[in-house]
């Protein structure tokens, strides 16, 4: 009996010192010519006239060229294919000047009509496009000649920049192969061409032959040396990270600040992170499920009763900021001045002033689409329960929480986390969810209702920049009084890099901006 | 014991134990007896007793790897099956060594044909000359199975009870063995059909001049079939005899309680004999006499020790204290 | 036979209409629409009504069924909510992928688990047995998410001998393919070595021992065709299992794009023509694996062949 175990152990043995033995690349790096990107989701399409998801953007644009595009190192807006704008009557109209010589990956040159093309698809229902609604400003898109065309807006329309990044997709190509070829072939003129799309797999781009095709003021676009971008889809956080380790990802984003440690450890990983990504986490009280939910003492009792900083330091481990109101740092409007410091006894002070009776219990509804999401909600309910309040919380599948979201649903309960990826500019927030018309708003009858109203509208029109960010201010003041909940953080983005690769986040961005631009350093 | 010319098998202090986990068992414990060529001897007792045991110690086919044969000499044709190999042993079993299991039901594999169980006799010791299937379907004739060429290839779940035990004991005489071990190959089948196939037995033992162990816990079948007689009682020969001595003067009191428990044709009884009390545990076996706690004729010392053979004629010997010379 | 083939047919049709049936109205009557699901933050409720004219959700339920039914009997399953492609497309565009996991898995685990399994049965208590029985309660026990991760940890990234994720060599097949037959193989290994011995100890093996056959023929031919019955049940229902289930959490770990992940995706994206297409592929895959394992059967076993 004895003797079989030995042999089996000396086996084992040897299989395992031959483990150590064997050198450690057994695995062949990756190809030189090629970049991968990890990302965790399938892109929903490639097709920039079909967009229907903010995560699809990163990929769709590399494709295309845009008529302004955000500043790689400053994230200012500057000039693509637009090479000058001009404001007539007070905004109502926007005249752009094309820059010359910019061509699509069949050859023929971007103009004028493109341009139109690409728009009034994007504005067309039918296609289900996430722009759709936002295009809705513009009346009309005239075209002068090749290379000027006339936005004629309904009324001057002040956040018309957050239009302009469209990617100009060739209208002569889509006349050509149609709507069908079009969807799983794109054409535009951007940094890359499209090669091939396998769903649950990959998005494979190549780096168009000497691009760029024409000089762009400011915008210091350069010749990339490398020849494929991959994206490649990995939607397990451990898995793709593993990847990231071993090289077989050149990058990785959305990095969340637990798993830096282990990345950290190896010399062949390089992370850096961005503290100007639009990002912010915070809390909706939601009046439809409960009135008691509009009661502005309850409010300022859990604005109060939250120590943002401890779970800053306790879960984001360092890599994010505490936050008091409804604009992160990338956005217009913020102010860093305003602040709930965390104080206890003036958050029992507030709940005891308020209508909230004691013992009932208040639902707290959360999704994994937060990170971290149940050690926050955790947290919170720990916050809340020293102030006084009884709180229950409820995990929700995401499609079912947007679902009720959306039907103003009462099993979403009394208050929800929630994340808005971001942008930079705050006007299609405020109309959608604070203007109290608007069908997503959660908070509609305010005491200061009409003013209100009449600020976000009032903002939307104000072409002057100074007097438009003074209306933000006012509309902030508002919120800040009115019981819509309790913000509680922006996150840093953290990103990882293998050492072949070289990439800087563009500031202001939510969505891996420039992926063009990886550079390959060995 | 002398090994003669005529002695086809001999056991000597065969002992067969069952590594369990209750604990040993001793399922045969210390058998001798021999065999001798073209005889047919009855091994008889009740269920347990083991008379299966033993057959398949002769075999070599004790059920692995709890059964051991772990002492005595099994001499077949003078030679030691112990020290047989597994090749060996394989080569000798279906030739010249063979035995007919005691459901045919069971014993013949459900999913093969008939004609392919009984082709593997003739297939693995090279016995195959011309067309399997013809040798298949003389076989089948020599044991009377109606219609053969069709029957070779139907299963054996087409085959009646009757027809099976033939098809099972064509299995057994393919390659006309030295030795048959019959284990109860009439238990399972109704009287008429069990008087038909122990015919048959006898002719085929008669043609081949085999020799044949019957075990049966069935008087009436060795009174039928067989010239001498071993009774075994808990996984020892109590007694051996002659088939006339045995049933005239049985000498072991079991053997007289087996004989007396025997409905005699035209001899009335009221109730029907039977022994008292159950054959002991396995586990437990008495220190002396295995019979003594039934035995109605048992005195002290027969609690004591196991009474030695004694032999009352000269093939006629018992294991009792009754007839021990002391 | 063919009588009986042909009602296995109609029944396979109803049992897939039936299933059909159930998962149309039961994903649309649950809480989440897919519009809601679909749509960015900031979309408008003209986008939301759009959307949901485009999906033909607009429509009542009864009449949603009634052109399901009437376009899919021409072979037309809607197109994606997501991709926006036809859904047959989208998943046969993934079925491959699975379909070559799932078959080196299963070879993987049919060869590892009967051999392990029948060994054991020969020589019970042997080093073999011993370490199958140790192995077949891990396999049984271990949850495949924590033996992916782990693998990936170890044979990825500390000792760097197999890719991670994706496709394209063989090696890439190592990892995933592994994970999934861990339980299979423990399942193969448990049954048929339970039913070997049972087999073994039975009198036609006896019998055929008597009969001299060598032991070779006697563990295969006369043992194993017998103690197949149950566990080619066990292997064909790991075989449906394989290609249809159990690799979810498998092909997410892995980053492996079969049809498992994309229906867990689908369904969390309410993207009902998706998941339509899967449970009629589905349920058409069980149905005919289940048809040949009664062939099978009838093959091995007479009795039910002659009944």
């Amino acid at each position: 009996m004895l003797r079989p175990v030995l042999r089996l152990c000396f086996i084992g043995t040897v299989i395992f010192m031959i483990f150590f033995i064997v050198p450690v690349s057994t695995v062949s790096a990756a190809s030189d010519d090629t970049v991968r990107v990890g990302i965790p989701y399938d892109i929903s399409t490639v097709n920039m006239l079909e967009i229907k998801l903010g995560s699809d953007i990163p990929v769709v644009l590399l494709m295309h060229q845009s008529l302004l595009i955000p500043h790689p190192e400053t994230g200012e807006r500057i000039g693509a294919l637009a090479k000058s704008f001009e404001i007539l009557e007070n905004g109502k109209k926007i005249k752009v000047t094309l820059y010359q010589g910019a061509k699509f990956h069949t050859g023929d040159p971007v103009t004028a009509h493109d341009v139109k093309f690409t728009y009034d698809e994007c504005a067309n229902p039918s296609n289900g496009n996430l722009m759709a609604g936002a295009l809705d400003e513009i009346e009309e898109i005239e075209v002068k000649d090749d290379h000027t065309l006339i936005f004629h807006f309904w009324e001057a329309y002040a956040p018309w920049e957050e239009l302009m990044w469209l990617g100009i997709c060739s209208k002569k190509y889509y006349e050509k192969v149609g709507p069908e070829k079009f969807r799983s072939n794109p054409v535009g003129s951007g940094a890359l061409r499209f090669v091939e799309r396998r769903i649950g797999e990959h998005v494979l781009l190549e780096v168009v032959k000497g691009y760029p095709l024409y000089d762009v003021e400011g915008y210091p676009e350069e010749t990339y040396n490398y020849k494929y971008l991959k994206v490649i889809t990995v939607p397990d956080d451990m898995t793709r990270l593993a990847m990231l380790e071993t090289g077989e990802l050149d990058l990785v984003g959305r990095i969340q600040p637990h798993q830096v440690k282990r990345l950290k450890r190896n010399k062949h990983v390089t992370i850096k992170k961005s503290d100007q990504v639009p990002s912010l986490v915070g809390i909706a009280f939601l009046p439809y499920t409960d009135p008691v939910m509009m009661d502005r003492n309850l409010c300022l009792a859990a604005r109060y009763g939250i120590n943002r900083q401890e779970i800053v330091d306790k879960i984001l481990l360092g890599e994010g900021y505490p936050l008091y109101m409804y604009a992160s740092r990338a956005e217009l409007g913020y102010d860093p001045n305003v602040a709930y410091e965390y104080d206890l006894e003036k958050a029992r002070e507030f709940l005891k002033k308020s209508s909230y009776k004691k013992g009932t219990p208040l639902t707290f509804t959360y999704t994994s689409m937060v990170p971290n999401a149940p050690l926050i909600a955790a947290l919170i309910q720990q916050y809340l329960q020293r102030v006084g309040f009884t709180i229950k919380l409820q995990q929700l599948e995401e499609g079912t929480a947007a679902t009720y979201t959306r039907n103003r649903d009462k099993r979403l309960g009394h208050m929800r986390l929630y994340e808005w990826p971001g942008s930079r500019d705050p006007d299609l927030r405020l109309r959608l969810s604070s203007l109290s018309t608007s069908d997503y708003a959660t908070v509609t009858n305010r005491p200061r209702r009409e003013e209100y109203d009449k600020l976000i509208l009032a903002q939307t029109r104000e072409m002057d920049k100074a007097k438009r960010a003074d209306l933000i201010r006012q509309i902030q003041d508002i919120m800040s009084y009115d019981a819509i909940g309790a913000i509680l953080y922006g996150q840093n983005m953290i990103y990882g890099m293998s050492d072949r690769v070289d990439y800087t986040w563009t500031p202001k961005e939510a969505y891996f901006p420039h992926l063009q631009r990886i550079k390959i350093l060995k | 014991m002398q090994t003669n010319q005529d002695t086809l098998l001999e056991l000597q202090d065969v002992t067969t134990t069952f590594f369990t986990k209750q604990g040993e068992v001793r399922a045969v414990d210390g058998v001798s007896f021999s065999v001798n060529k073209g005889e047919v001897v009855g091994l008889v007792g009740e269920s347990g007793c083991g008379k299966s045991v033993t057959s398949l110690s002769i075999m070599r086919l004790v059920p692995q790897p709890a059964g051991k044969i772990v002492a005595g000499k099994i001499l077949f044709n003078s030679e030691d099956l112990m020290e047989k190999t597994n090749e060996e042993m394989r080569q000798l079993r279906g030739d010249r060594l063979s035995m007919i299991l005691q459901d045919p039901m069971v014993a013949m594999n459900q999913l093969l044909t008939v004609g392919t169980q009984l082709g593997e006799p003739y297939k693995f010791h090279d016995k195959v000359s011309g067309s399997l299937r013809d040798m298949c379907i003389r076989l089948l004739e020599k044991v009377k199975v109606p219609a053969p060429e069709s029957r070779v290839d139907d299963y054996p779940f087409q085959f009646s009870g009757g027809m099976s035990q033939r098809a099972l004991i064509a299995m057994g005489i393919a390659n006309s063995p030295d030795l048959l071990i019959a284990d109860e190959p009439t238990t399972a089948l109704d009287v008429t059909i069990a008087a038909q196939v122990l015919k048959l037995m006898k002719e085929i033992q008669k043609e081949t001049d085999a020799s044949i162990i019957l075990i049966t816990h069935d008087l009436a079948t060795v009174a039928q079939l067989c010239t001498r007689v071993l009774v075994m009682y808990a996984g020892r020969i109590v007694e051996t005899a002659p088939i006339k001595t045995f049933y005239k003067h049985p000498a072991h009191p079991y053997s007289m309680g087996l004989i007396r428990s025997v409905p005699v044709l035209g001899r009335p009884v009221d109730r029907l004999f039977s022994i008292e009390g159950q054959p002991p545990s396995l586990f437990a076996m008495p220190k002396g006499c295995r019979f003594a706690p039934r035995c109605n004729r048992a005195e002290k010392r027969c609690f004591k020790q196991y009474p030695p053979e004694t032999r009352l004629e000269a093939d006629h010997s018992v294991a009792c204290w009754l007839y021990a010379e002391d | 036979m063919q009588g009986y083939i042909l009602k296995r047919v109609l029944i396979a049709v109803f049992t897939i209409f039936a299933v059909l049936t159930v998962v149309f109205f039961v994903f649309r009557l649950g809480p989440a629409d897919p519009v809601s699901v679909m749509l960015p933050p900031n979309a408008t409720p003209q986008d939301a009504e759009n959307l949901t004219k485009k999906f033909g959700l607009d429509q009542p339920l009864g009449i949603q069924y009634v052109n399901y039914l009437k376009n899919a009997s021409q072979g037309d399953f809607g197109a994606s909510f997501r991709f926006g492609e036809p859904a047959l497309r989208v998943v046969f565009e993934r079925f491959p992928a699975t379909l070559k996991l799932g078959m080196v898995a299963f070879t993987v685990s049919v060869i590892i688990g009967l051999a392990i399994g029948i060994y054991s049965a020969v020589k019970p208590d042997s080093i073999v047995d011993r370490f199958g029985r140790v192995t077949a309660l891990a396999g049984m026990s271990l949850p495949s998410f924590w033996v992916g991760v782990m693998l990936i940890l170890f044979f990825g990234v500390t000792m760097r001998w197999l890719p991670i994720a994706g496709r394209g060599t063989l090696l890439h097949y190592v990892m995933p393919a592994f994970c999934l037959s861990l339980y299979p193989i423990a399942l193969i290994t448990r049954l048929s070595r339970s039913s070997m011995l049972d087999a073994l100890k039975s009198d036609y093996v006896v019998m055929a021992r008597i009969k001299g056959v060598p032991e070779f023929y006697v563990i295969l031919l006369h043992a194993f065709k017998n103690a197949s019955i149950p566990v080619i049940t066990v292997i064909f229902g790991v075989l449906s299992g394989l290609m249809l289930g159990s690799t979810v959490v498998v092909e997410y770990i892995f980053s492996w794009p079969g049809i498992g992940r994309l229906v867990m995706e689908s369904y969390f994206a309410r993207d009902y023509p998706v998941v339509q297409v899967f449970v009629i592929f589905v349920t058409f895959v069980v149905v005919t694996l289940n048809l040949i394992v009664d062939i099978i059967y009838a093959y091995i076993d007479p009795r039910i062949r002659y009944q």
